[in-house]
């Protein structure tokens, strides 16, 4: 069940409703049920590895505390929870050569072959209980005893697909004390939902539907002009569709009573790339910082106590953001994604050491601008081997320089009706409703800004708002009859 | 000194109340209402029909859509419709209706209203559906069904029906209840906006500017001319080339399928309902049957798809002899183009008007 069905909104709101007539001590056996039955409707298969992976790390938890080498257990529980990622989600990298030597040995038969289906949301999953285990090691959290709050803390509904990535210590006690729903709550709730919606309906759909499915395969076959407005688009549209993504699910979350974590906060309005990551997929970046970021500038100062020591500025952002590619998925494009970042926030780092540092807001606005504008650039660009494999990345890369002068003079045939209108191709002019929507998403985002941090749509003036909704329904409305909505992006990770 | 409760309520009622998103949200409902209200009272407006030429009920067959509305305004304007001649794409540019009626008026002295609705690759069994449409929508006295052998191969066309038959409205019109396909047979508005609705589609300018195209190109009677002259119809088919060998596969071991007999048996089941059905073929270039094994192949094919027919009931009308068509009156070895048309109509009709005036079986009153 996709969470932007509408059969999810109705299923979601009768078990609010039941979720709040129940006595407290049962809501979170509610919420487990709930949220089995939610993984249940992708696959029992999923249901049943995703039991015993909690019922693995929960109990490796209360060994983490109760053992007599707790350090052990930790290590023992990150090296599971690696290998049980590694199991399902990379296995195109090694079931080949299994297959291989199953079939050496006569163990498979010919034609036959191996996978495993990959569990949904499993790569947050395994960050968030790794995150568990290490704060239980430093002593920051205690292990969770009560098997059903911790089943709700690793497979509750609305984060389980994308995250957001929650910690124990934030998350379990929430389940405690869950917030009064009351009018305002529910029109913050409505105000998250609507915009994700929004974003999910009127931006990240038509820009990825935009996109035709050769241009990140065969991109020689292209003129530059539209690899660029392409890639525009495939940058706007995978931020529109998670950060719409994550809007909802906050939204839905709220009906619980239960707050989750913030994902975006206008990444594409960020002045530099130390900006951007406190502001692109908040919950990741923060977990990296925190648990490999942090830890590793820590071990390097104990070795080299200079802070601006070249080790110290150099070795944890590549390492925090090569992890963080390989986090997304196994392969070259995404070491190289991660590795270019890692490459920006070091030339950021070094740039700084031989200019004092001035506050955002003190900055003229024109450099301010400027940030913004080489920030998106090169994070967009970086989208490049995110979205493809290496060969193919550098195809699209040159295929950018290389612009086919538009048809004008057959446009201006068609438009005086001298020759007949029969193909828009040959024009090599980008696509106006690509135009079109890449103008509206940009420009959200920049009204949407308020001093560095994006509005909510309940505070918006009630024109827009009205505006906004219009919108939205009409674009709803539409979709219903022309069955064009697309699985969420990040479903994938 | 306190306010006396009056004075209180007053400044209370004056104060400027704080809208919520709720307000908002009700307002937006009642604004997109009436936006709808005035869309569907525009699209009805005639001069923004003509200007929007095309209409959609949301299937993905273009040419099916074209035809359907072409028909829905050819039975407004002529009051009706008395052959339809249905089929694939080589009905769609093998007959011009227009020279067939005049033809047979010629002979038989009776005025026929013929609309071509031949539709590019539907087979046997999606035209059982959509005859089922066309006889209960228009209720048509004749209805000329041009077959042909790949109608009758299993796996031919699987994927169009499929898609074909899974339209909403199309379901609607056939009765599986659904309220999409309720709502797009009633709203005109909607019908406007179908053609539309892959906007966020990469190729949807070239689709549409096509499809546009070929609804100015297509004519108020359903005949779409084909300009095109003689395309590799000399060339007989290769099984080596990659081009011909998946129709080799697909074809040789030629043998009818039970489920499209029964489909055909659908089709000819019309004839309960008052409305004639002849089942015929567009004469195509010999070289095609090379594909399924020759001419020899063909033969026992159409020996045994008359049996069907005449078993059922039908009336099968024979083809008219391939070699009357000149080569140039073809587009490729299946398709006519506009000369081959002019030709195939006038045999065609002097066929059916040779049958009227000597077997009595006429195509503007009811045979049975």
């Amino acid at each position: 069940m996709t969470i932007s069905s509408f059969l999810f909104f109705v299923l979601a709101i009768l078990a609010a409703y039941v979720y709040r007539v129940l006595p407290k001590k049962l809501r979170n056996y509610w919420l487990l049920i709930l949220s089995a039955g939610f993984i249940a409707t992708w696959s029992y298969e999923f249901l049943l590895v995703l039991v015993v992976f909690a019922l693995i790390n929960y109990s490796i938890g209360i060994k983490a505390e109760t053992a007599v080498h707790p350090r052990k257990w930790v290590i023992t529980g990150i090296a599971f929870n690696i290998f049980f990622l590694l199991l399902f989600k990379y296995q195109k990298f090694y079931l080949p050569g299994l297959e291989s030597l199953l079939l050496k040995n006569g163990w498979m038969s010919a034609g036959g072959a191996l996978s495993f289906l990959v569990p949904v949301g499993l790569s947050f999953l395994v960050v968030q209980v790794i995150s568990y285990l290490i704060d239980i090691s430093n002593q920051r959290l205690k292990a969770e005893r009560d098997l059903i709050k911790f089943g709700v803390y690793v497979l509750y509904f609305p984060k389980l697909l994308s995250g957001p990535i929650e910690r124990a210590r934030l998350f379990l006690p929430r389940l405690d004390a869950p917030i009064l729903f009351d009018r305002v709550l529910a029109q913050r709730s409505l105000s998250l939902i609507l915009t994700g919606l929004f974003r999910k309906m009127v931006f990240a759909d038509p820009l990825f539907g935009m996109i035709p499915e050769n241009a990140f395969i065969t991109p020689q076959n292209y003129a530059g002009q539209h690899l660029f407005f392409w890639l525009l688009a495939y940058a706007l549209a995978l931020f529109n569709d998670f950060a719409g993504y994550t809007s909802i699910v906050r939204g839905v979350s709220l009906w619980f009573g239960i707050e989750l974590a913030n994902n975006f906060n206008l990444p594409y309005l960020s002045r530099n790339f130390t900006e951007f990551w406190n502001r692109w997929h908040i919950s990741l970046s923060t977990w990296l910082r925190d648990y490999i970021f942090f830890p590793l500038s820590r071990s390097l100062m104990r070795h080299y106590t200079e802070r601006n020591n070249f080790w110290n500025l150099v070795v944890p952002p590549v390492v925090t953001l090569l992890v963080s590619g390989l986090w997304h998925g196994l392969s070259w494009g995404l070491v190289a994604w991660g590795g270019l970042h890692g490459l920006y926030l070091i030339f950021e780092r070094f740039s700084g050491l031989f200019r004092p540092f001035v506050p955002f807001e003190e900055q003229p606005r024109w450099q301010q601008n400027l940030g913004i504008a080489l920030t998106f650039t090169l994070t967009t660009l970086a989208w490049i081997p995110f979205r493809m494999d290496i060969p193919v990345a550098l195809s699209y890369l040159t295929g950018l320089f290389k612009w086919v002068k538009p048809d004008y003079f057959l446009f201006r045939r068609y438009v005086m009706g001298d020759t007949e209108f029969l193909s828009w191709s040959p024009l090599n002019l980008p696509n106006p409703f690509l135009l079109l929507v890449l103008s509206a998403a940009i420009g959200y985002d920049i009204l949407v800004n308020h001093k560095g941090s994006e509005k909510e749509l309940r505070s918006f003036q009630q024109v827009i708002q009205i505006v906004f909704l219009v919108v939205l329904f009409s674009f709803a409305l539409f979709s219903i009859f022309a069955d064009a909505t697309t699985p969420f992006v990040y479903q994938g990770f | 000194m306190t306010k006396s409760p009056n004075i209180a309520e007053n400044i209370e009622a004056q104060k400027p109340r704080r809208f919520t998103l709720f307000t908002s949200l009700w307002i937006s409902l009642l604004i997109l209402a009436g936006l709808l209200v005035l869309t569907e009272s525009l699209s009805r407006i005639a001069s923004i029909q003509n200007r929007l030429a095309m209409r959609s009920v949301g299937n993905y067959h273009a040419q099916f859509e074209i035809k359907w509305f072409k028909l829905q305004d050819y039975v407004l304007e002529n009051d009706g419709v008395d052959v339809i001649l249905l089929g694939n794409s080589m009905v769609n540019t093998g007959i011009d209706p227009e020279v067939f009626a005049e033809e047979y008026q010629q002979v038989t002295g009776a005025d026929l209203r013929v609309f071509n609705f031949g539709v590019e690759g539907l087979t046997v069994a999606p035209n059982s559906s959509l005859v089922q449409l066309l006889v209960e929508t228009y209720q048509p006295k004749t209805l000329i069904y041009f077959t042909e052998m790949r109608d009758y191969v299993a796996m031919n066309g699987l994927k169009e029906e499929e898609t074909f038959l899974s339209n909403d409205w199309l379901m609607y019109r056939l009765g599986k209840q659904n309220i999409k396909g309720w709502f797009i047979d009633r709203s005109t508005a909607i019908q406007m906006l179908l053609p539309f609705r892959g906007w966020t589609r990469s190729d949807f300018l070239d689709n549409y500017v096509l499809n546009l195209r070929r609804v100015k190109i297509t004519q108020p009677n359903g005949y779409e001319p084909e300009t095109r002259t003689r395309q590799d119809i000399d060339v007989r088919p290769d099984p080596s080339s990659p081009a011909d060998k998946p129709f080799f596969e697909l074809f040789q071991n030629f043998t009818i399928d039970p489920q499209r007999v029964s489909d055909l048996h659908t089709i000819l089941s019309k004839q309960e309902f008052q409305t004639n059905v002849f089942v015929s073929e567009i004469p195509v270039y010999f070289t095609f049957y090379d594909y399924f094994g020759g001419e020899t192949v063909h033969q026992d094919y159409l020996k045994e798809i008359s049996k069907i027919v005449i078993d059922y009931g039908g009336f099968f009308v024979p083809p008219v002899d391939p070699d009357l068509i000149p080569l140039d009156g073809r587009a490729d070895r299946l398709h006519l183009n506009i000369q081959g048309a002019d030709i195939f109509s006038k045999l065609l009709a002097g066929k059916f008007s040779s049958m009227c005036l000597q077997e009595h079986k006429c195509l503007d009153f009811p045979l049975r």
